[in-house]
């Protein structure tokens, strides 16, 4: 147990590896010119929703504020900065060591190869982290500056329709709330990079297999809704419902709902009343695929010849 | 199982794809050696190194470090470089040694400047290491691998692609070392001069398997007959000299000129004296021992009858 002593200190050299790799400076440049794109169309958007009637202009139906223009810049983030720099770290991370090949460095030092993992691994989550909370605080910065905090749009509550302007600090909140469920969605993209990343020893094999393996989870998520959506088998809408509600990440559902992308299987009234275990369930999932591939890649790790 | 012996392979072994390329393999270093691993390319060196410092595992066998062969025990007095040293082109030299130093359980900046200093790498320490040259990544591998204040070092094929003054360098800083921290060094390499100049102690590997191990002294020790050049101001007078001795006969001319004689054991002092009296002024008289390269060249080609 000794080795476990030294493990901050491997975790913080797995950072400085990442750092000095200019990934950290790739990720916030990225999500710059990704978080000003997306903030000018949205003004653009608004812009065009502004009503004109006869008497004049009506701006009742501005549908941004700061805050929630920076929820949104988050959100369209995630995807695809967030995938790459995950795919782009996680892979070079792992991976790049056999080709430069300096793991042997790591390898006879006097700790256990799932310590080496491991520090690996939690270097990669933070690093994810604290991007994320760059981005947090960078797309509210930019959204507060674009569209104001004084006054947002009522937003109605899904299940009731009554309309309510949640307030900023609530709003704040529910951000911050984003925050964490993002970071938590990452976690089983960083095992199974890290998976691929192990067992193929290549980063580039390692990327491509992670985005194929998205790509199927993807087809097979909208062939069960269109097979439902074409044939309404009693069938398939339970396989979808389970999928949608289940499997999906808990932030890409509320998107759906929010956004009014009212897919069959989509039940956002009885997601919003779910029992605490259905509502824990999709979190069970990712903590379930994250432990599944982790676990899967450090066995591998630790008993592969390495050269 | 002897604390005595401070690296001790027993019975290694590791095939690939059914091909046994290191096949029962024992080997013991003792403790202050300078120990050269030799043998022709692609004999197991590199493979047995790996089995020892973990990075692969064997088939069979074991490895000791001074008794124990526990590995997290074994890697605490046990570090080394593979191959050519493959360290982080992105960082400083410090910055190498600081990431490789939180694996090894937290090494302080003194420490590493000490290492630093060492291997005499102060100077460009705070560089890129993709900036250093060959020469300079061997120190610094070295630097690293002592880190951990290790008992034993082992260092495959040091030298390579290095030119011939950063051979020396390194040749000095492993004999400094080995002085100095009391470290027993494991080095592998198929350049006979240096380790002939490096090692007080070999062993030679040829198809993964164990031909010859030993003292360099012991090992190229004339056994029987010896052959030396004698350079003379008479030869006629010498020829006749010598072939009054019984354990001597002339065997012919050298190359560059010397008589050649073959004596039937190592008895040159005796040859000189015989010479001197006989009224010859005695030039040169060099006894052609057997170098490394020679031992190396029997018994790869024997197939190891000289195991010691």
């Amino acid at each position: 147990m000794s080795g476990l002593r030294a493990f901050p200190a491997m975790v913080l050299a797995e950072l400085t590896k990442i750092r000095r790799r200019g990934f950290g400076t790739v990720a916030v440049v990225v999500a710059v010119v990704h978080g000003v794109l997306v903030l000018a169309a949205m003004v653009g958007i608004r812009a065009l929703l502004v009503w004109q009637t006869p008497e004049g202009q009506r701006d009742d139906l501005n549908v941004f504020d700061g805050l929630q223009a920076g929820e949104w810049t988050l959100f369209t983030l995630c995807l695809p900065v967030m995938g790459v720099v995950i795919l782009a770290v996680v892979s070079e991370l792992f991976a790049g060591e056999y080709a430069q090949r300096t793991y042997s460095l790591l390898l006879i030092r006097p700790v256990p190869r799932w310590q080496v993992f491991a520090a690996k691994f939690v270097a990669a989550i933070g690093f994810v982290c604290l991007v994320l909370l760059a981005v947090a605080l960078l797309s509210s910065v930019l959204g507060l500056v674009g569209f104001g905090a004084a006054r947002g749009p009522a937003e109605a509550n899904i299940v009731t329709g009554v309309e309510a302007d949640p307030g900023f600090f609530s709003k704040l909140w529910g951000l911050a709330v984003w925050y964490v469920r993002i970071g938590l969605s990452m976690l089983p993209v960083v095992a199974l990079t890290a998976f691929f990343a192990v067992v193929t020893r290549s980063t580039a094999l390692a990327v491509t297999y992670s985005i194929i393996l998205w790509l199927i989870d993807v087809t097979v998520l909208i062939g069960l809704q269109m097979a439902f959506w074409w044939r309404g088998n009693e069938i398939f809408q339970t396989i979808a419902d389970f999928t949608m509600t289940a499997s999906r990440s808990p932030m890409f559902t509320d998107f759906l709902c929010k956004t009014g992308v009212m897919l069959p299987g989509l039940d956002c009234a009885a997601a919003e009343s779910a029992t605490a275990l259905q509502t824990a369930l999709p979190y069970l999932l990712q903590f379930g695929y994250t432990a599944l591939f982790a676990g899967a890649a450090v066995a591998i790790f630790t008993f592969q010849d390495v050269e | 199982m002897s604390e005595d012996i401070a690296l001790q392979t027993v019975g290694l072994t590791k095939s690939y794809d059914g091909k046994a390329v290191v096949d029962d393999l024992s080997l013991e270093i003792l403790p202050g050696d300078i120990y050269g691993f030799l043998g022709p390319n692609g004999a197991g060196k590199t493979t047995t190194i790996r089995m020892i410092l973990g990075l692969i595992g064997r088939d069979a066998g074991s490895v000791r470090i001074f008794g124990s062969d526990r590995p997290t025990e074994c890697r605490r007095k046990l570090s080394g470089i593979v191959e050519t040293p493959a360290l982080y082109p992105y960082l400083t030299g410090r910055d190498n040694l600081r990431v490789l130093g939180a694996y090894s359980g937290g090494v302080d900046d003194r420490t590493i400047d000490e290492m630093l200093e060492g291997v005499r790498m102060t100077k460009r320490a705070d560089e890129l290491v993709k900036t250093y040259s060959m020469g300079m990544k061997q120190r610094l591998g070295i630097a690293q691998a002592l880190m951990t204040r290790p008992k034993i070092m082992i260092l495959d094929e040091p030298t390579n692609g290095l030119d011939p003054a950063g051979m020396r360098e390194v040749r000095e800083l492993v004999r400094e070392l080995n002085a100095r921290f009391e470290l027993t060094v494991f080095v592998s390499s198929h350049l006979l001069a240096e380790v002939s100049q490096l090692c007080n102690r070999v062993g030679i590997i040829q198809n993964g398997t164990l031909v010859a191990q030993g003292q360099v002294a012991e090992l190229l020790r004339p056994e029987g007959a010896l052959e030396v050049k004698l350079e003379v101001d008479d030869v006629a007078a010498a020829t006749t000299c010598v072939e009054s001795l019984t354990w001597a006969t002339v065997a012919g001319q050298a190359p560059t000129g010397e008589m050649l004689l073959r004596l039937s054991e190592d008895r040159t002092g005796e040859l000189n004296r015989s010479l001197v009296e006989a009224g010859l002024e005695v030039r040169a008289l060099i006894p052609q021992r057997m170098t490394l390269e020679d031992f190396f060249i029997q018994v790869t080609s024997t197939g190891g009858e000289q195991i010691q």
